[in-house]
């Protein structure tokens, strides 16, 4: 018997666990920022079997090899990486452009899949790769790592355990510096806030209102005053979310603030209590009031790494299991949607758009 | 249950250091309260105990096993915080069972091990309530049950008490102490207020600045002091603190404070002769006499505060203000003259320059260094 820390946070199983008995191989295609800054690290942390790593430039798969010793070899081909016997998972840390491609192929070659988030540019293209890896019974699960932040973790546990009701609004504030933009590939992505990062956050609202059917998203995406003349990507932006019931969900960026008490604050209000936290820079907590009670949750981990490793344990618990992962891309489909509807909405005047199901 | 060391723990805050280079050892079924004010590094110590906070430096084991890396739900361990942190949504019954359940215990042994811990806290009428209705106190009772529950082999506790108002934190700290007595269970218990501490813990480990500056019984941490901060912290009021010298009257040694001085017919006081000194003394080791004689200092009344089982006097000799305890029926007018006996086999003597007690004739009454 392994007891727990005795504190509802301590209960709560919101850390990413890896099941017993069952550690994947994996093999990383994409050598860039993502993979160096972020998913070899949470990798690392997380005693995580790489077995090989590939990228398009053969110097950035060895330079990612040295720089973490424990990963076991540097693939010349993306042939070679797929044919490795020993790898279960392949995890894709590519840009969204070649996504689908690689997906495919590593689906063609009996592989799971780990793709980063936004899985794709359109989501026909997205349902199609999901249809073809239930086809092949492989899972194909994506890297909307913000799930396994610990505070959204944690919220998400307490709205599927009832504990404020039914959900009725969700609210999102980003309000912290961003960082430099300017001369980065995230420069030259269309919609780079709504697409890029804002899709961490409509992903969350789609968990949180799981099940509810989306009536329309709307969003605008503007340049505030204090924005770089040569960033040419808007750096702020507001999505909103309505839902056929009535409940709605906001999410506001407000672009590079000065401020020294940065956070992501946000808040879910429900038919029977109200969840608040917030994620990234250093403040991450998350209350629970309920009936005059507040009960306060001190998280111990952060989105990166632990979110990292917690799409991927998930998915390696799925292979095990034989079960859909909570991150499966079937499952991400609507958040896709979404994304690229509050796209389209910014492009056409912040009207409503349907969302594509 | 199990024992907790601690070896050359070290836990920083970008340039902040929390914790510096502590050593602790805590036998299986000790009691080990961590004292200190706020930001000493007590809760980071335990939080890194919990596994909630990751080491920078050193090795945590918990019966005997490295439980440095381990993450918390490994270390079985079981925490109760300050707030009450109880699923608002849960009758107590599941608020008790969560972790069971979370541990994937059988139904029978949930039930078996609810009971229990809902009996030993006197909530088990109440198991079918939810925490909105009952009171602060009851909500504490209902986390220390979760904790007691899991049958952890430690349990950790983080200001528990101090949520509660004066009375029931009183009353929960008796209970709190009885039933951990009962239980035998390997506990350390942070608190900033030292008589929670006094009252509760086997030993204090009194923090200051990330350090363990005093490790000893309560009663060692009162009567010996390991130097100026644990005097001043520990005890209500905090122990006086005199500029103190000594020199040679003859074969006895004479005490020049301020104020005046006094023979101190003590062969191990005679040596510290010469050094710049800090003289400590209790408020309830200082008598106070109606009239000048051998041996007193006199001293001016400057205000009087009756407290119902004693009365608390500040006084003024030469330049230095004094707390004294008196019984309650004397009771001096402010402005009057008094005279002062310090008890000697109460009065500290401490280094003026570092602060830490000087030990004296015997060293087993003296304090141990954390």
């Amino acid at each position: 018997m392994s007891a727990a820390v005795s504190s509802p946070v301590g209960d709560l199983d919101y850390r990413p666990a890896f099941p017993a008995g069952y550690a994947p191989g994996v093999g990383i295609v994409g050598c860039g920022g993502i993979a160096k800054d972020c998913h070899l690290p949470a990798y690392a942390g997380y005693g995580v079997d790489v077995v090989g790593v590939y990228d398009l430039l053969p110097e950035a798969a060895r330079r990612a090899k040295d720089a973490f010793p424990f990963v076991r070899n540097a693939f010349a081909s993306l042939d070679e990486l797929l044919a490795h016997p020993e790898i279960d998972v392949v995890d894709i840390a590519t840009g969204p452009e070649v996504r689908l491609e690689l997906i495919a192929r590593a689906v063609g070659a009996g592989k799971n899949v780990l793709a980063q988030k936004p899985l794709a540019l359109d989501v026909e293209g997205a349902r199609k790769v999901v249809e073809e890896a239930e086809r092949c019974g492989v899972k194909l699960a994506v890297n909307q790592n913000g799930r396994w932040s610990p505070p959204w973790r944690i919220a998400t546990l307490l709205v599927d355990a009832g504990a404020i009701g039914d959900v009725i609004g969700v609210t999102h504030l980003l309000d912290k510096p961003l960082p430099p933009l300017v001369g980065t590939h995230f420069a030259e992505i269309e919609h780079f806030t709504i697409f890029d990062h804002l899709v961490h956050w409509i992903d969350i609202c789609r968990c949180w209102l799981d099940g509810r059917a989306v009536a329309a998203v709307r969003a605008h995406e503007y340049r505030p005053p204090n924005q770089p003349a040569d960033l040419a990507t808007p750096a702020a932006a507001w999505v909103e979310i309505l839902y056929e019931d009535g409940a709605n969900a906001m999410i506001r960026v407000t672009g590079d603030v000065r401020t020294s008490r940065p956070s992501c604050p946000f808040w879910i209000h429900g038919t029977e209590g109200t969840i608040r936290g917030s994620v990234l820079v250093g403040v991450e907590f998350v209350e629970l009031e309920r009936d005059g009670i507040t009960t306060a949750f001190d998280p111990e981990g952060r989105w990166n790494p632990d979110g990292f490793a917690g799409t991927l344990a998930e998915l390696a618990g799925a292979i095990a299991e034989d079960r859909q992962p909570f991150n499966s891309a079937r499952h991400n489909l609507l958040s896709l949607a979404m994304t690229l509807a509050a796209c389209r909405s910014a492009e056409e005047g912040s009207r409503p758009v349907a969302v594509d199901t | 249950m199990a024992d907790v060391r601690f070896h050359a723990i070290r836990k920083t805050f970008g340039k902040v250091t929390a914790v510096d280079d502590v050593d602790l050892e805590v036998a299986d079924g000790d009691f080990v309260v961590l004292l200190g004010p706020s930001g000493c590094g007590k809760t980071t110590l335990l939080r890194c105990l919990a596994g909630l906070e990751k080491v920078d430096g050193g090795r945590v084991l918990i019966g005997g096993r490295d439980a440095t890396n381990l993450p918390p739900r490994r270390r079985r361990i079981a925490m109760v915080f300050q707030s009450y942190a109880v699923f608002p949504h849960l009758k107590l019954f599941d608020n008790i069972a969560f972790g069971l359940r979370m541990q994937k215990e059988p139904k029978t042994v949930i039930r078996e091990r609810v009971d229990f811990a809902a009996k030993l806290l006197h909530i088990e009428d109440l198991l079918d309530r939810y925490p909105s209705q009952i009171s602060g106190g009851q909500r504490q009772r209902v986390a220390v049950a979760r904790a007691i529950a899991t049958k952890a082999d430690v349990l950790l506790m983080d200001e528990p008490l101090s949520n509660l108002d004066a009375l029931l934190r009183m009353e929960m700290r008796a209970e709190l102490k009885a039933l951990l007595r009962q239980l035998g269970t390997t506990t350390i218990y942070v608190t900033h207020d030292q008589v929670e501490a006094l009252s509760m813990g086997d030993r204090i480990a009194v923090m200051n600045a990330g350090r363990i500056v005093q490790l000893d019984s309560p009663l060692a941490v009162y009567d010996y002091p390991a130097d100026t901060f644990v005097g001043g912290f520990v005890g209500t009021p905090p122990m006086n603190f005199l500029a103190a010298d000594i020199s040679r009257n003859g074969a006895v040694p004479l005490v020049n404070l301020s104020g005046g001085s006094f023979p101190l017919d003590d062969p191990e006081v005679g040596r510290l002769a010469g050094r710049r000194l800090v003289l400590g003394i209790r408020a309830e080791a200082i008598v106070v006499e109606p009239a000048a004689g051998e041996g007193l200092i006199e001293a001016t009344v400057i205000v009087v505060e009756p407290l119902g089982s004693h009365n608390l006097l500040t006084v003024k000799t030469g330049d230095d203000l004094l707390k004294v305890s008196t019984p309650p029926h004397l009771f001096p007018e402010p402005d009057s003259l008094i005279w002062l006996r310090l008890e000697p086999g109460r009065i500290r003597w401490m280094d003026s320059e570092s602060g830490r007690a000087i030990p004296l004739a015997d060293p087993a009454a003296a304090p141990v260094p954390g």
